[in-house]
């Protein structure tokens, strides 16, 4: 909690709009809201990492 | 009865009988019942031992016995480590975790009480000697109830004001009144909070209070005893189900998102005001006289 080394995580990103996001990491692209919210909650069950909105249709998952 | 065998045997009983009551397990489940009872009410009975058998030996002249104490003391600092190390093993398989600064104050206790019996003891043997039997009996009652009365320190209840606070979502960010809990993007788990999510605001009355909450242990104990007696809606593999505080950076007011499996928020603020105040949490700004008048 109080400790200054890196703890966070973005295990993988969920979207439905493909040209805003990119990068390393795993990135799943789905093709409504209703298909990004279900892979989300399934990663995060997967992950056990909390999903996050970033911006409409842009989900990351992270491990605190 | 020899003059020694009744100052020991006062001292000891009333050191014993002062451990018996400072020793209750209340909701904290602490120290658990039978063992856990068992190993202190024995470091009790030595506590109490040791004290009453000092007054028999220095009144035989033996002086060196004072060394004794330092043996107690020792004694004593383990017994603060276990109960640090007890505590810290069980603690990492908690859903909603003490703290250690919780732990720290609560292994504190645990050997401050020994020293209270000692000293119980200590002071019933005197007065057995100079007062006869009744005489210890009666100031070793007075001891107990100077330990058992101002032992117990503050609540949070009394400094602060708490009051309900509305669990709601903004987009995807979560908000108790004004304050900012967490982001979480699932749908399925905003409904999840909205049913279950209960809302508190801690108003601290003072700078000395907004300092303290500044503490994450003792948030982290506030969050700890409302789960312990009210449950906690949350799991292993839930990671966006998880009570948090956070504080107006402002303003200084705390604000609770607790999950509790029982949602009447009257108890849970009942609870709050009931945790008690970490000694090693608490701070005091206003005792500086930099700035007296000193409001955060």
């Amino acid at each position: 909690m109080s400790s200054s080394a890196l703890t966070n995580y973005i295990l993988a990103v969920c979207t439905i709009t493909r040209d805003s996001v990119g990068g390393s990491g795993p990135i799943f692209y789905c093709k409504d809201e209703e298909e990004l919210q279900k892979t989300s909650l399934y990663l995060e069950k997967i992950l056990d990492a909390m999903a996050h909105e970033v911006r409409p249709g842009v989900m990351i998952l992270v491990k605190h | 009865m020899s003059e020694s065998t009744l100052i020991i045997l006062v001292g000891t009983v009333l050191g014993i009988v002062c451990r018996v009551l400072l020793l209750k397990t209340d909701y904290r489940q602490y120290p658990t019942y039978p063992h856990g009872k068992i190993i202190h009410l024995a470091l009790g009975v030595i506590a109490s031992g040791l004290g009453s058998v000092l007054v028999a030996t220095l009144l035989d002249k033996n002086y060196t016995a004072v060394t004794f104490l330092t043996l107690a003391a020792s004694q004593f600092r383990d017994v603060r480590n276990m109960e640090r190390q007890t505590l810290s093993n069980v603690d990492s398989m908690e859903l909603v975790q003490r703290g250690p600064t919780y732990i720290e104050g609560i292994a504190m206790a645990f050997e401050g009480r020994n020293y209270l019996v000692t000293a119980t003891a200590f002071l019933t043997g005197i007065a057995t000697h100079f007062l006869h039997w009744y005489g210890g009996v009666l100031i070793g009652g007075l001891c107990i109830l100077i330990a058992t009365k101002y032992m117990s320190g503050r609540t949070v209840g009394d400094i602060c004001v708490v009051r309900k606070g509305k669990v709601h979502f903004d987009g995807p960010n979560l908000f108790v009144d004004d304050i900012l809990i967490y982001n979480t993007g699932l749908e399925d788990t905003k409904k999840k909070i909205l049913k279950h999510g209960v809302g508190l605001i801690l108003e601290p009355d003072n700078a000395n209070g907004t300092v303290t909450f500044s503490n994450l242990g003792q948030r982290q104990a506030i969050l700890h005893d409302v789960a312990t007696i009210l449950g906690v809606y949350r799991d292993s593999g839930e990671p966006s189900l998880v009570p948090l505080s956070k504080r107006d950076l402002d303003s200084g007011k705390l604000a609770l998102f607790l999950l509790p499996l029982d949602q009447d928020a009257d108890k849970a603020m009942a609870i709050v005001r009931r945790v008690p105040v970490l000694e090693n949490a608490y701070r005091r700004p206003l005792k500086a006289d930099v700035k007296p008048d000193r409001q955060l």
